[in-house]
């Protein structure tokens, strides 16, 4: 009698508390509190060093315009980074477009094996990448090299190509590809069939339909290459080309334009006087990213949308001897002989070294071996938990909320801490916490994680925004005229239909915060995860470099697993 | 069960009217048909009513209780969209428990009402299938059990049959109607084809362009349209511009260009009014030669388009192109380049005021 009591007024408040949850104002409370989440502390933070034009404009005059050479220093920088991802996103384009259609176009067996070997250099962290490239294309001095190492690269500029050939290319493909396949063939062969030549169809229908494709590729290679830090500082340290000096409060050779905000950090913690000259450099060079990083994308986008494909002219000599017989068969030999020499191959060169370098190891610091990879996993998995929390109710408010515009621009803010360049985003968060930081108020970790999110929680928003989009509207409004509450309707008719992108999403999230170097050191230098790990080693001119191969294969397997994992999850789900 | 009233519906989106000034009256059991052409406004008449959509002016009572402030989940309103909208995620059984179990309906109540209404639409023993193994007849019947199994007083149908061949669709709207009789629910069937309207509706709403344009029972709109957009859409109409000469208690005489009269039903129409006089093809007979009579138009048939039971002659004559829908057996003599005779009785046709912005406009579809 008792039991049957108690049953039944927790269900009354249970039902109290659904009707509750459900109504319009607790909803509109909610999604507002995700809103001011995502703004106050994940968007403003970003953007916050511009302020610094403001608020330091007097250090700016004195520590940097003051100074030619730290002006040369930082254009030249920024120089670098924005000339290596021009040069790279041109050359991915033009390999991976006859790649992508291969893929698409042809059925063979193995595809699935391809598609993978395409994506794996996206499993190792950016460092590795780094060490790796070096390790094939340049003079390392202090490494002994694995056999069939080509040793002919030793300019910055053309060694961080090479790097950024790896880091981006699986990106550009991926791009190209999912465009693609949502094509209707139906196109080109109606262009066919009424007497146009392959190349011509290609040329003439099926192009001017894949503006999208080629406009986000070329965005996200871009992004990734001006955003990367780790990568560029281990390629260049490895070769020898650059390294930080603590000791002398400075750094020899040329960094990229995140690599030099990863070195000022690195050395003000150790430079203390100076601070002042060293955060105005790191503002000014920070700002400098942002802006550009933004600009470039709008203005790619604005390209790619506008730029008038030559549709009248039709070469119907030229192109026919170029659709059949030798030279698709050269194109797709080069695609495929870019993708084996330039990408793969450097990509996992340091595997050789792992087998071939062992006697190298001596002594290592097993202990920060350790306690950064579990540092690494830490930050990862907290800002993953953090991405789903407020990631899928913004996904669901830019889809299904009331203000359909606010939704579309809220959309395009998601990706801003995408586009700005990690290490300068940790920069801005940086300063942004720092009093509260400086006064005890908030755990460094917090900051750290903090800025993981603004990077990785894009991926969880954009691949939830997609599936919702996706998915028949009429399916959640049926459940509602069925009677179920919003939040029933969310647990048992959205989520179950979204539940495997949001996974993909978490997992591109939580690979992409454990290969994370730049953010790191911009916000505390002091954070040893294991990227920093790595890159540390690789600094000094006796470092462990057989340590940090280890690190780097720890990860690459740790992330593989989960790119594994992921596959399978959405396997059979379109 | 539950009777339905609307009063002034009016909807509108960005560069469109979707519903104006909408008022009906549907009484409590009966099964109601929204016909009209695509963009008429039927889906967005349906989602207001659902809850679905808000209306910008206007208002909707439930049994005399207005419902506007409801949400869906508590108006108790079935509806049924256009693709049945099954939750592939989830069997069968699921799925038609999905409203019990949403509005926590004791366990042995539920499972009762979930194996009544699979046995009412037949599908007892496909309870563990997945939508997507079931055909589109059975994904019907499986919507339509889900949307029943709720104890809904009303009952929305969004074009039910349009997915479904032919064949099935006659089987089908009989058995729909003859369900919603049998559970003496208030339904709402929107489709565009008039013959499934005339086949099962206790009442016609017909919707043009967010209007209503006229209401009646299936016979009334067929032989009594108010209109020549029903006349037309309603089966197919031969109509005759000119103007009113005369019209008194018997009849009206409308003097077409050609100085040719027609008689057709009283109205009350002004005199020398232009006015248009609409006459159902099936109401139009043909026969062999050439005569002159009331209501007679001497031709020669263009074409007879054999439709099984019946033939529609298509004849061309002094005022254009004319058809009659006659039976099959009785127009045999009536193939291409005959001379033939085309006349209809003076009670079948009606007369109306020449439609703002002209016939042509007045009788379009789209």
């Amino acid at each position: 009698m008792v039991s049957e009591n108690r049953q039944v007024r927790g269900a009354e408040r249970r039902k109290a508390l659904l009707a509750f949850l459900s109504k319009e104002r607790t909803i509109d409370a909610w999604y507002l509190f995700v809103l001011v989440f995502f703004v106050f502390l994940v968007l403003i933070p970003t953007v916050f060093v511009l302020s610094f034009l403001y608020t330091g404009w007097g250090d700016l005059q004195t520590f940097v315009f003051a100074k030619a050479d730290v002006l040369a220093q930082i254009g030249s920088a920024v120089g670098l980074s924005f000339g290596v991802a021009l040069v790279v996103t041109t050359i991915d384009l033009v390999f991976g477009l006859p790649l992508a259609w291969f893929i698409v176009r042809r059925d063979f067996r193995g595809k699935n094996l391809l598609n993978t070997l395409i994506d794996s250099p996206l499993a190792v962290p950016t460092a590795g990448l780094g060490f790796s490239v070096a390790l094939f294309w340049a003079l390392s001095p202090a490494v002994n090299p694995p056999p069939l190492s080509l040793n002919i690269a030793n300019t910055p500029f053309v060694l961080l190509t090479f790097l950024h050939f790896t880091t981006t290319f699986p990106y550009m493909v991926r791009s190209l590809s999912a465009i693609l396949e949502q094509l209707d063939i139906e196109y080109e062969i109606a262009a066919r069939t009424c007497g146009a030549v392959p190349v011509t169809a290609a040329r003439t229908v099926t192009l001017p339909l894949f503006r999208a494709g080629i406009a986000t590729g070329a965005i996200l290679c871009l992004a990734k290459a001006l955003s990367d830090t780790g990568g560029a500082q281990a390629v260049l340290q490895t070769a020898r080309l650059f390294a930080i000096q603590s000791q002398n409060c400075n750094f020899t050779g040329t960094p990229s334009g995140t690599v030099l905000i990863a070195a000022w950090r690195t050395i003000g913690r150790a430079c203390a006087a100076e601070a002042g000259q060293l955060n105005a450099g790191l503002a000014l060079t920070a700002i400098i990213m942002i802006v550009l990083s933004i600009s470039l994308l709008y203005v790619v986008n604005l390209v790619a949308t506008r730029f008038r494909f030559p549709l009248r002219r039709v070469w119907p000599g030229v192109e026919r001897r170029l659709s059949y017989g030798a030279p698709p068969v050269g194109r797709d030999a080069f695609a495929f002989a870019f993708l084996a020499l330039i990408v793969l191959i450097p990509s996992f060169f340091l595997t050789g070294y792992l087998i071939t370098g062992s006697t190298s190891l001596g002594t290592a610091d097993w202990g920060t071996f350790a306690g950064s990879v579990g540092f690494s996993f830490l930050i990862a998995g907290l800002a993953t938990i953090i991405d789903l929390t407020f990631g899928v109710p913004l996904a669901l408010y830019i889809t299904r909320g009331p203000h359909r515009r606010l939704g579309a621009f809220l959309d395009s803010l998601v990706n801003v801490p995408y586009i700005v360049p990690s290490a300068a985003l940790g920069f801005s968060l940086f300063l942004f916490w720092k009093p509260l930081v400086d006064a005890g108020a908030l755990p460094v970790l917090a900051v750290i994680v903090l800025a993981h999110v603004g990077f990785t929680i894009p991926f969880v928003v954009r691949n939830a925004v997609g599936a919702l989009e996706q998915m028949d509207p009429s399916l959640d409004e049926t459940g509602r005229t069925l009677g179920a509450k919003p939040l029933q309707t969310f647990r048992r008719i959205t989520f179950p239909v979204i539940k495997p992108a949001i996974l993909a999403g978490s997992i591109m999230a939580f690979t992409r915060s454990l290969g994370e170097t730049g953010a790191t050191i911009a916000v505390s230098p002091q954070a040893i995860t294991a990227p920093v790990f790595i890159v540390n080693l690789l600094n000094i001119k006796t470092g462990n470099f057989y340590l940090a191969a280890l690190t780097i294969a720890v990860l690459t397997i740790a992330s593989a697993i989960a790119m594994l994992g992921m596959r399978y999850f959405t396997r059979g789900v379109k | 069960m539950v009777s339905l009233r609307i009063e002034g519906l009016r909807k509108s989106f960005p560069g469109v009217v979707a519903l104006e000034d909408v008022s009906l009256e549907v009484k409590e059991s009966d099964y109601v048909v929204i016909l009209g052409p695509t963009g008429a406004g039927k889906t967005t008449l349906l989602r207001t009513i659902a809850g679905l959509t808000k209306q910008d002016s206007g208002n909707i009572y439930f049994d005399g209780h207005p419902v506007d402030r409801l949400a869906s989940f508590d108006r108790g309103v079935a509806y049924l969209p256009q693709n049945y909208s099954l939750f592939g995620h989830m069997t069968v059984w699921d799925n038609v428990a999905f409203g019990p179990t949403v509005q926590d309906w004791e366990m042995r109540r539920r499972d009762q009402i979930v194996r009544e209404m699979l046995n009412l639409v037949h599908l007892s023993d496909r309870r563990d299938a997945f939508p997507r193994e079931l055909s589109g007849g059975m994904q019907q019947r499986v919507a339509l059990a889900r949307a029943l199994a709720t104890r809904a007083r009303i009952l929305l149908l969004d074009e039910p049959l349009r997915a479904l061949d032919a064949r099935l669709r006659m089987e089908l709207r009989q058995e729909l109607r003859t369900l919603a009789k049998d559970l003496g629910i208030t339904t709402l069937h929107v489709t565009h084809d008039q013959e499934e309207a005339i086949s099962i509706a206790d009442q016609i709403i017909v919707l043009r362009r967010g209007k209503v344009v006229q209401v009646g029972s299936p016979q009334e709109v067929y032989d009594t349209h108010q209109d020549p957009f029903v006349a037309n859409f309603v089966g197919e109409a031969n109509f005759f511009e000119g103007v009113l000469e005369h019209s008194g208690p018997r009849n009206s005489v409308v003097t077409l260009p050609i100085r040719k009269q027609v008689v057709g039903r009283p109205t009350d129409m002004a005199q020398g009014a232009n006015v248009v006089l609409g006459v159902k093809t099936d109401r139009c007979d043909v026969k062999p030669g050439h005569f002159e009579a009331e209501n007679c138009f001497p031709g020669v048939v263009l074409r007879s388009l054999f439709l099984g039971k019946r033939v529609t002659v298509e004849v061309e004559t002094k005022v254009g192109f004319l058809k009659a829908k006659v039976p099959s057996d009785r127009a045999q003599f009536a193939s291409e380049g005959v001379e033939v005779t085309l006349r209809f009785p003076p009670d079948h046709a009606i007369v109306y005021p020449v439609p703002v912005g002209g016939l042509q406009a007045a009788l379009e579809v789209e």
